[in-house]
């Protein structure tokens, strides 16, 4: 299973290497994201500041989205989808391996995204092993429901206006757990955050397994 | 055929209960103390509402996983997690609707984000997402499948979304609000119609869900019957001119 | 009494009885068009189970809301 998961996130990340999808788009969009919200909240620093992690906890969010939504598009081109089936991989390789592509895109984007938000909003990376830790336990979350609903959108083709209406509503616990981690971090209280992050962990554990338990079924149809 | 006798009766009864608690709620109980405006008179319908939204959730959840088990597969467990979900939505929106209605004499606001309400408000766009999936067309084993992979993830999300949102509102405002009224003493005729209420809404729901499961049977085999023909058809043209 | 519980129970009652009667509306509905394509198909249709109690049933459970 962990060698089929290697694989194929090897796989994604070499087309992401290739084509530079998500450093030429979802980048610049995430960045666009922030500014806009800076645009929307006005230039006052002291409004920004406080706002720093849900703003960009939101703008991961979003371009979680369309990351998986690139993920599974690089499927469906040339009937990828079905040679991925008739692999003979382990259906939870390959949930595992584009879930770890999507988590390794994002950490990169997350990264340059905090940059942004210390430069532009003012706020302090305080804390860093709590905001770090906190990325990573948030996007192993969020990549794991994000491919579980891309795999049951994908194929449909109103795929992308419903991939949105199922992700974020599910998406919400992580957003709230991630923000909060993140504000107890950047106030210069990082232990504050540590009960959030146990929450990110164990949304993380349940829809690992979950992805883990029904990707074969969802694999099978089409 | 008994079946659809009880249904019905299930209809009557719950026709009847409905409007009792209508009647008993609105003119016969007293007003509590405490209550400014005799606001405590959506206490009869307002938690019937919840309850029967998430019995309908967790029915529908049951349903998809009787689906998902290999061996109690069966179309039928998928349409009742339909049925159940849709009308789980029906009651959340009313939830919801009077919830705000009991907040606005209340604290003056339409919207708190009390950790129940907001939670509520959460599960409505979490189902109403469901709802929309279901919709999408496609080989009804395929559909019933996703669906019931996607009724999973949504009510796996319920106790997260709750606890994290408790836990959100309990770090930064001391005084939760006090929400189903649960100091007030309820006691005589209030109780005795809060319970009616209880049931009678239950009822409701029952025989609703029951009427939304053989609608989507009957869609169901419409499609078929639609497919059948259209093949005949087909096959009437591919014979024709031979 | 204020206009807020008046409000309240309206819009539940109102919403249960519009929600009942588009079940109770597509049902039949259902059941009619059904009945219509079982007797114009060639082959006798195989939804007997579901619409046999098409007739005595639907109507009534129709006057139950009313």
């Amino acid at each position: 299973m962990l060698r089929d998961a290697w694989l194929v996130a090897g796989k994604d990340l070499r087309i992401e290497a290739r084509s530079r999808v998500a450093l030429n788009q979802v980048v610049p969009f995430a960045a666009a994201v922030i500014l806009l919200f800076g645009l929307a909240l006005g230039p006052d620093r002291s409004v920004l500041a406080p706002a720093s992690a849900g703003l960009f906890w939101i703008a991961v969010l979003l371009s979680c989205l369309l990351a998986t939504q690139r993920s599974f598009a690089v499927e469906s081109a040339d009937g990828a989808r079905d040679g991925l089936r008739l692999s003979g991989l382990d259906p939870a390789g390959i949930f595992l391996g584009k879930a770890g592509a999507v988590v390794a895109e994002l950490l990169v984007l997350e990264a340059l995204l905090a940059l942004g938000v210390a430069v532009l909003y003012g706020a302090h990376l305080t804390g860093g092993l709590v905001l770090a830790a906190v990325c990573v336990t948030a996007t192993v979350g969020l990549a794991a429901v994000g491919i579980i609903y891309g795999a049951v959108a994908s194929g449909l083709r109103v795929k992308e206006t419903l991939l949105p209406l199922l992700f974020l509503p599910v998406a919400a616990p992580v957003l709230l757990a991630a923000t909060k981690a993140w504000d107890e971090a950047l106030a210069g209280t990082p232990s504050g955050g540590l009960g959030w992050l146990s929450l990110l962990a164990v949304f993380a554990v349940v829809y690992v397994t979950i992805g883990i338990v029904a990707f074969g079924p969802l694999l099978e149809e089409s | 055929m008994t079946g659809s006798k009880v249904l019905k009766a299930t209809g009557i009864l719950a026709l009847v209960g409905v409007a009792a608690t209508a009647w008993l709620g609105l003119w016969v109980t007293p007003d509590a103390v405490g209550f400014p405006h005799g606001l405590v008179r959506l206490l009869y319908i307002h938690p019937p509402m919840a309850w029967v939204a998430f019995v309908a959730y967790g029915m529908a959840f049951l349903s998809s996983m009787l689906y998902l088990w290999p061996r109690t597969r069966h179309i039928r467990f998928d349409r009742m997690a339909g049925a159940s979900a849709e009308v789980g939505v029906v009651f959340t929106g009313l939830t919801l609707a009077t919830g705000s209605i009991w907040g606005r004499p209340t604290w003056g606001v339409w919207w708190t984000w009390d950790p129940l309400l907001t939670t509520t408000a959460l599960l409505f766009v979490l189902y109403l997402g469901y709802l929309a999936l279901r919709r999408v067309p496609g080989d009804p084993e395929v559909v019933a499948r996703r669906s019931a992979i996607a009724a999973l993830i949504a009510f796996v999300d319920v106790p997260v979304v709750y606890f994290s949102v408790s836990w959100w509102r309990s770090l930064h405002q001391a005084p939760t609000i006090d929400f189903t009224g649960r100091h007030l003493y309820v006691h005589g005729s209030m109780a005795w119609t809060l319970l009616l209420g209880f049931v009678s809404f239950t009822l409701a729901y029952a025989w609703l869900t029951a009427h939304r499961y053989r609608l989507a049977g009957l869609q169901d085999s419409e499609a078929d019957e639609g497919l059948r023909y259209a093949l005949d058809e087909r096959r009437a043209e591919g014979l024709g001119p031979a | 009494m204020s206009g807020y519980i008046e409000a309240g129970y309206t819009i539940v009652l109102a919403t249960l009885a519009t929600y009942s009667i588009s079940v109770l509306v597509r049902e039949k509905a259902a059941r009619r068009r059904l009945s219509v394509s079982a007797a114009l198909g060639a082959e006798p249709a195989t939804v007997s189970p579901v619409a046999g109690d098409a007739p005595s049933d639907a109507p009534a459970d129709e006057g139950v809301l009313q």
